[in-house]
C-alpha cells in the first residue's frame, strides 16, 4: 500500500482535476455552448485531412466563435445580496423548492442573469477517497456495471438553475430553484453565483456571492403496507412519562405508604423523614404496545448502498409504526449506544428522522455492542423489528436470543443484488414469513409486498 | 453540485434551418435535386398539419431502421473501398504501400459515409416532423434508458423517460455530411458561418442590443477565415507524426523440404476434421488428389528433398532453398502465373485455402500448369513440383492442367550402371538418382515383397496392377497401431508394415510403394497433399483429415509423372469413422471463418449476403412501422411482463371527476390538497347542487386513498356509483348550457 500511495494520490488529483473541469464547464457553458465545443471537437477529428474534407474550415469558424464570446468573460461586474428562504427538512430523492431572494445593490440593471446556487465542494478528502477506492476494490466485481460504481457517486444534490427576472438597481426578486437532495445528512450551501451570458449566448461569466445556509436531508422514506407487527400489550411501569427513560428516575405520579416486598429503592426518603414512616413513590401503570427498531449500524464499508438503504428502511417504519398508537424505540449503535423512544406524545417522527439523517456506519465496535443494548431494553418492549445489514453468525445469534426471551421479532435483511441466494432461516426456522430479504434497488418493491 | 444538462434535448430549431441544412448539404455533396427534394418534403411538414400518431415504440422502430440502415451502409462501404483487403495486406505485411493502402480506404469509407449520414438518417426526422408529439421519448433511441424503464417497471415505481427533438443533432449530421469534399473554394466556409447565425440569432442573450451580437458574429467570422490557412501546417505537422505501430507479422513455421511420416507412431492417429480447402470445378473432371510437396529421400521415417538444408527463416531475407521464382504473367487484375511451357488441357478448378502465416503450400490437381486469379505476392516452384505461396492469408485461385503440363521436373537419372550395394554403402553414394534411392535397412524387407508379389523383371504397367493387386488383398487399412513385440520386434516401422503387422495408414503403403518400385528400378517420388472426395453444394471440401499420401512414378513411354495410389481405398471410410456428431458447428464456423477471410480480401459475397439479410429486415421493419401502429399490444397480455405495483387508490373514481372538472376550468395545482381544491372549486356557483355529494365523495376517496383499512364492498360501490352520478350531472348542466 505503501508503494502504491503515490499512485492513489495521483489518481485522486486526477479525479479532483476531471470533476473541476466537468463542474466548470457546465456552469460556463450554456447549452449552445457545449454543443459548439462539442462541434469544434468533431470538425477537428473530420477536418484533419485538408486535402479530402473542408471540415477544418468549420473548425477554424467555430473555434473563432468560442474565443470571441470567451473576450468578453471578464466584462461582468454586479454586487448583490442574497438570502434563501429555505424549507427545515428535505427528503432524499424528493424535489425541494426554495426561494432565494436577491437584491441588485449595483446601480444598473441586470437582465438575462442566470442563478446558480453553490453547495460545499462535496468532493471527499484523499483518505476518505481511497477508503472508497479501496472498498469498491474489495467488494464489486470488476469490469461490471454496478449501480455503486456510478460517476457521481459523491454527488449530494442536483440544482437546477434558475432565470432571475429583471432587476432593477436597488429592487430585489425572488428566484425559485429546485434542488433534489441525494444524500441525507445535513445540506450546506456555501454561496449564490449569478451568470451572464455573453452576447453570442455561448459562454458565461459568474458572479459569486457568499450565502451560507444549510438544511437537514431526511433519509428516503418507502411506502409500507398496512404490516402487523408482532407483540401484545405490555406493562410499562410509569407509564408513558416514564417510557422514555433509562434506570432510576425523580418522576412519580403520586406517594402511598410502603407494603412489603415494594422494592426499597422506590422508597421517598425525603418524605419519610418528614412524616416519620416509609413512604415509597408510586408510578402510573400502563398496558401499552412497545416496538423495539434495532437498527444494525456494522459495516465496514464506508459509503454502503445498502446501509443508506437500511437508514431508509428504518425510516419507513419509523413514520408507519408512530401512526399506531404506540413507542417505538430505535436502539443503533454509533459513537455510543443510542436508544430513542418515539409516539404517543414522547416525541413525533420528524424528531426520529432527524435522528436517522445523522446515523453513520460504525466500524471498529463489536456487534456486541448492539446485542447488549438491545438485551437491556427488550424487558418492556412487546415485539422487535430488527434491520440488519447481513444475516452471518454473529446476528443470527441476537435474533435468537430475543427469540428465546419470547419476543417476536421480524427480521429484514438489506443485501446488495450480489447476493442472489435466499436466506437461509437459522433461528427463524420457526416462523419464516418474519425473514424477509430486501434487495438494493427492489426495495421499494419488496416493502410493498411485506403485507 | 449543478445538474449536467447535456445539449438542450427539447430544443427546437428556428423553423425553415433544416430545410437550409438540407439544401446546403445536397448542394456541397453535388446532390442538389436529393438534397431539395428532402428539404422540401421535410419543411413541407409546416404547410400539411395532418400528423402521424407515433408513438415510443414506433420511433424505435424507425430509429431501429436508422441503425440498419447505418450498418449496412457502413459495411458496404468499406466493402466497396477495398477495405478488407487493405487492412488484411496491412496485419500481414506492414509496409509503406499498405499502410497507405488501408489508409486510403478508411478515408475513403468515413467519407462515404458520412456523406450519407443526412440521407440515413432522414426517416427519424422525418418521423419527428410529420409526428403529432413534439419530442421523442428518449427510450426510443437509448438502451440505457431502455433498461432502466424496465428496471422500473420491474420495481412498480414511476419512470419518465426524458424527451429529445432531434432538429438539432440532423443539423449537425448535415453539416458535417456537406463537409466531406476536397476545398475547391470557400462556399462551404461562407455556408457553414450563414447557418451557424441564424442558429445563433435565435439563442442570443437578449441582454445585448443586436449590434453588439453582429459585432461580435463579425469578429468571429473573419478570425475564422484567416484561421482556415493555420489547419493546414497544422496536418502537415501531424502527417510527419505517422508511427509505424501497425507493423506486426504472424508466422508459423512449415517446411516443404522435409516431411516427418507418422510410420512407427503407436496407437490410433487422429486428425480433425477441419475444412482446410474448398474445390469448385470450373471446367472437366474433378481431380481426386489435390498435390502439396512432393518428396525424393526417405531417411527415419521422414521423407526429405534432395536439398538437406532445413528452410531459412523469411525474415532473415535468405529465401527458400532450392525454389526459384516464378514470374507473374500478367500482373492485376488476372494474376496468372505459369509452370510450364506447354499449353494444359483447360481441365479448371477453383480452389480456395489458407495460408497460415501468409506462407504456405499450395494444393494443386496433378498437372497443373498454370494458375489464375491468385492474388500472391511472391510464388516459389522447386523441381519436384512443390508451390509455395506468399500472400494474403486467404488465397482463392483457378488451377488449369491437363496430362502434358509438367510442374515437377523429370526424374533425375542414374548413371549407367547404377553403384553397387558395396559402393553405396562405402561412399555414401546414392542409387544413381535420388528418384531411385532405397536406404539399406528397408532393402531386404522390399526384395521380400518384390519376390511374394512376383514383381521381378515385369513392365511397369504390369508391375502397377499387381502390386495395388497385392497391396489390396494382403494388407489392410488401419490407423491403428499396436506396440511392437513378437519376432518381428527389432524390424524398422516399416519392415515391419511389410512383413509382419501388414496393415497402416497411407503413409505406410505409399512409402513402401515409392521404395518397392525404386528397388525395380522405376523412378518414384513420395507425395502428400489431399484426397478430394466429400461433396459439399457444388463443389468439395477438403478436411485435414483427408491429408494423404501416395507415390507418383515416372512413365518413360508418355514422359510424365503418374499419380500412384497404392492404400486400399476403404481408407476414406475408415477415416469418416472418426466423424464427430458436432462436425455440422465445426463446418458452420469454418464456413463463417472462410467468408471473413474472403471478405478481408474484398473477394467475399457478404455484400450479397447483406443485402439478403438487410432487404427482408428492412422489408419488416417498414411493415411494423407502417401497418401495424394501429394494432398494438394491449396492457395484461402477454408481452407484459411486470405487473405494475398498484399503490391503494389509485384506482379511485375521483381522479376521472377531478379530470372533468380540470376540463371545466378547475384545474387542481401543483402540490394542492385536493380538500384545498375542492374548496376553491366549490365557490363556483354552477357547481351548488352537487357541492354535498363531491364532500361525500372526497371523503370516500380520502378514505379509499390513505385508510390503511381501505374501503369496504358497500362503500367502494358507493364512491363509484356517486361518481357516476356527478358526472352524468355535470355533463348535462354543460348540455344545457351550451
Amino acid at each position: 500500500m505503501v508503494l502504491l500511495s503515490p499512485i492513489f494520490r495521483a489518481l485522486y488529483w486526477i479525479y479532483r482535476g476531471y470533476s473541476g473541469l466537468r463542474h466548470w464547464t457546465v456552469r460556463r457553458f450554456t447549452p449552445l455552448g457545449l454543443a459548439l465545443a462539442g462541434g469544434v471537437g468533431s470538425a477537428a477529428l473530420l477536418g484533419f485531412d485538408t486535402d479530402n474534407t473542408v471540415g477544418y474550415q468549420a473548425f477554424a469558424l467555430m473555434f473563432c466563435l468560442l474565443v470571441v464570446a470567451l473576450v468578453f468573460s471578464p466584462f461582468f461586474r454586479a454586487k448583490f445580496s442574497v438570502s434563501r428562504i429555505l424549507p427545515r427538512f428535505a427528503t432524499v430523492g424528493m424535489p425541494m423548492h426554495y426561494d432565494v431572494e436577491v437584491r441588485n445593490l449595483g446601480a444598473r440593471t441586470q437582465a438575462g442573469l442566470t442563478l446558480l446556487d453553490d453547495l460545499a465542494d462535496p468532493r471527499p478528502d484523499f483518505r476518505s477517497w481511497l477508503a472508497v477506492q479501496l472498498d469498491d476494490e474489495k467488494h464489486l466485481r470488476p469490469f461490471r456495471f454496478n449501480r455503486e460504481r456510478r460517476l457521481h457517486r459523491f454527488r449530494i444534490a442536483k440544482i437546477k438553475e434558475a432565470e432571475l427576472p429583471l432587476l432593477p438597481a436597488g429592487q430585489t426578486a425572488r428566484a425559485r430553484v429546485e434542488l433534489t437532495p441525494l444524500r441525507r445528512g445535513v445540506l450546506r450551501f456555501e454561496s449564490c453565483s449569478f451568470a451572464r451570458p455573453d452576447p453570442l449566448g455561448l459562454f458565461r461569466s459568474i458572479a459569486r456571492h457568499k450565502a451560507e445556509q444549510a438544511v437537514l436531508v431526511l433519509p428516503k422514506r418507502y411506502w409500507l403496507p398496512p404490516v402487523a407487527l408482532p407483540g401484545l400489550l405490555k406493562y410499562q411501569q410509569g407509564g408513558v412519562a416514564m417510557a422514555s427513560h433509562v434506570g432510576q428516575s425523580e418522576e412519580f405520579v403520586s406517594l402511598r405508604d410502603y407494603r412489603r416486598g415494594d422494592p426499597p429503592r422506590h422508597i421517598h426518603w425525603r418524605t419519610w423523614a418528614r412524616v416519620g414512616k416509609p413512604i415509597v413513590k408510586e408510578f402510573e401503570d400502563e398496558f401499552f404496545v412497545r416496538h423495539a427498531l434495532i437498527l444494525d449500524t456494522f459495516t465496514e464499508r464506508p459509503r454502503s448502498e445498502a446501509f443508506e438503504e437500511a437508514v431508509s428502511v428504518a425510516a419507513s417504519f419509523a413514520c408507519t409504526v408512530l401512526t399506531q398508537e404506540s413507542l417505538l424505540d430505535l436502539l443503533f449503535i454509533g459513537s455510543s449506544a443510542y436508544c430513542f423512544t418515539a409516539g404517543r406524545g414522547l416525541a413525533h417522527a420528524d424528531q426520529m428522522l432527524e435522528i436517522l439523517a445523522s446515523v453513520q456506519p460504525c466500524a471498529g465496535k463489536p456487534f456486541g455492542d448492539l446485542e447488549n443494548l438491545v438485551v437491556n431494553h427488550v424487558a418492556a418492549v412487546s415485539g422487535c423489528i430488527c434491520v440488519l445489514l447481513a444475516w452471518d453468525k454473529e446476528r443470527q445469534q441476537l435474533v435468537k436470543k430475543l427469540k428465546s426471551l419470547g419476543l417476536p421479532v421480524v427480521v429484514l435483511v438489506v443485501t446488495t443484488t450480489d447476493d442472489a441466494a435466499p436466506l437461509e432461516p437459522g433461528p427463524m426456522r420457526d416462523d419464516p414469513t418474519r425473514l424477509h430479504k430486501l434487495e438494493v434497488g427492489r426495495i421499494e418493491e419488496q416493502l410493498a409486498r411485506l403485507a | 453540485m449543478l445538474e449536467v444538462l447535456p445539449f438542450p434535448l427539447r430544443m427546437k430549431p428556428p423553423p425553415f434551418l433544416l430545410g437550409a441544412a438540407l439544401l446546403f448539404w445536397g448542394w456541397q455533396c453535388d446532390l442538389v435535386l436529393l438534397g431539395a427534394l428532402m428539404a422540401v418534403a421535410l419543411e413541407g411538414s409546416r404547410v400539411f398539419k395532418s400528423r402521424w400518431d407515433f408513438t415510443g415504440e414506433d420511433f424505435r422502430r424507425v430509429w431501429m431502421l436508422c441503425t440498419l440502415l447505418f450498418l449496412g451502409a457502413a459495411v458496404f462501404a468499406f466493402t466497396s473501398n477495398e477495405g478488407p483487403s487493405a487492412f488484411g495486406n496491412l496485419f500481414q505485411d506492414a509496409n509503406s504501400t499498405a499502410q497507405r493502402d488501408a489508409a486510403l480506404s478508411s478515408s475513403r469509407t468515413a467519407s462515404a459515409l458520412f456523406r450519407w449520414l443526412p440521407i440515413i438518417f432522414y426517416p427519424f426526422i422525418a418521423a419527428q416532423m410529420f409526428s403529432a408529439r413534439d419530442t421523442i421519448p428518449f427510450t426510443s433511441v437509448s438502451v440505457l434508458e431502455r433498461r432502466r424503464q424496465r428496471r422500473a417497471a420491474k420495481a412498480g415505481q414511476l419512470f419518465v423517460s426524458r424527451e429529445i427533438f432531434i432538429g438539432y443533432p440532423y443539423f449537425a449530421t448535415c453539416l458535417i455530411g456537406a463537409s466531406v469534399h476536397p476545398a475547391e473554394n470557400k462556399t462551404f466556409f461562407w455556408g457553414v458561418a450563414g447557418l451557424l447565425a441564424w442558429v445563433l440569432w435565435s439563442q442570443r442573450a437578449r441582454r445585448f442590443p443586436a449590434l453588439v451580437w453582429l459585432a461580435a458574429l463579425a469578429a468571429a467570422v473573419a478570425l475564422g477565415f484567416g484561421g482556415q490557412n493555420l489547419a493546414g501546417q497544422a496536418q502537415r505537422f501531424f502527417e510527419n507524426l505517422n508511427p509505424q505501430w501497425l507493423a506486426r507479422m504472424m508466422r508459423r513455421n512449415f517446411d516443404p523440404t522435409r516431411s516427418v511420416t507418422a510410420i512407427g507412431r503407436i496407437g490410433e492417429l487422429k486428425q480433425s476434421g477441419e475444412i482446410v480447402v474448398r474445390v469448385e470445378p470450373r471446367f472437366g473432371e474433378v481431380p481426386k488428389l489435390l498435390r502439396e510437396a512432393s518428396y525424393q529421400m526417405y531417411v527415419k521415417q521422414s521423407w526429405q528433398t534432395h536439398s538437406q538444408r532445413r528452410l531459412i527463416d523469411r525474415s532473415t531475407g535468405a529465401g527458400f532453398p532450392g525454389f526459384t521464382i516464378v514470374p507473374e504473367e500478367k500482373p492485376q487484375p488476372t494474376h496468372i502465373w505459369t509452370f510450364s511451357a506447354s499449353t494444359p488441357k483447360p481441365c479448371t478448378v477453383n480452389l480456395a485455402c489458407f495460408l497460415p502465416g501468409g506462407v504456405g503450400l499450395l494444393p494443386l490437381p496433378p498437372g497443373c500448369g498454370r494458375v489464375e486469379e491468385l492474388s500472391a505476392y511472391l510464388l516459389h516452384k522447386n523441381d519436384l513440383g512443390t508451390v509455395l505461396a506468399q500472400g494474403p492469408r486467404l488465397v482463392v485461385f483457378d488451377a488449369l492442367c491437363g496430362p502434358q503440363s509438367a510442374l515437377e521436373s523429370p526424374p533425375e537419372k542414374a548413371a549407367d550402371p547404377p553403384p553397387s550395394l558395396r559402393e553405396r554403402v562405402l561412399t555414401g553414394a546414392l542409387a544413381g538418382s535420388p528418384d531411385l534411392n532405397v536406404p539399406i535397412t528397408e532393402q531386404a524387407a522390399v526384395d521380400d515383397i518384390i519376390i511374394e508379389a512376383g514383381l521381378c523383371d515385369m513392365p511397369l504397367p504390369v508391375v502397377l496392377h499387381r502390386l495395388q493387386k497385392f497391396f489390396s488383398e494382403k494388407f489392410r487399412y488401419s490407423t491403428w497401431q499396436d506396440a511392437p513385440k513378437g519376432p518381428g520386434k527389432d524390424q524398422t516401422p516399416l519392415s515391419r508394415f511389410l512383413l509382419t503387422t501388414r496393415r497402416g495408414h497411407c503413409e505406410y503403403f505409399a512409402t513402401a510403394t515409392v521404395l518397392i518400385l525404386r528397388e525395380l528400378h522405376f523412378y518414384a517420388r513420395y507425395s502428400t497433399g489431399y484426397a478430394v472426395h466429400e461433396k459439399a453444394g457444388d463443389g468439395y471440401v477438403v478436411r485435414e483429415r483427408d491429408g494423404h499420401a501416395w507415390c507418383i512414378v515416372w512413365d518413360e513411354d508418355k514422359q510424365s509423372w503418374l499419380e500412384y495410389d497404392t492404400t486400399p481405398p476403404v481408407w476414406e471410410a475408415e477415416e469418416n469413422k472418426q466423424i464427430s456428431a458436432w462436425q455440422w458447428l465445426g463446418d458452420a464456423l469454418s464456413w463463417l471463418r472462410f467468408e471473413i477471410a474472403r471478405l478481408r480480401q474484398g473477394q467475399g459475397n457478404l455484400q450479397t449476403y447483406l443485402l439478403w439479410i438487410i432487404v427482408p429486415a428492412l422489408a419488416i421493419v417498414i411493415y411494423q412501422i407502417v401497418f401495424r401502429s394501429g394494432k398494438r399490444k394491449k396492457p395484461g397480455g402477454p408481452g407484459v411482463q411486470f405487473a405494475p405495483l398498484l399503490l391503494p387508490g389509485l384506482d379511485s373514481e375521483f381522479y376521472e371527476l377531478e379530470k372533468r372538472l380540470a376540463a371545466l376550468a378547475f384545474p387542481r395545482r401543483d402540490g394542492e390538497a385536493a380538500s384545498h381544491w375542492l374548496e376553491r372549486v366549490l365557490k363556483n356557483s354552477s357547481l351548488t347542487e352537487i357541492r354535498s355529494s363531491l364532500h361525500t365523495l372526497l371523503r370516500l376517496h380520502y378514505r379509499h386513498r390513505f385508510d390503511p383499512l381501505g374501503l369496504d364492498a358497500a362503500a367502494r360501490e358507493q364512491l363509484r356509483r356517486e361518481t357516476r352520478a356527478c358526472l352524468e350531472q355535470l355533463s348535462q348542466s354543460q348540455t344545457e348550457r351550451s
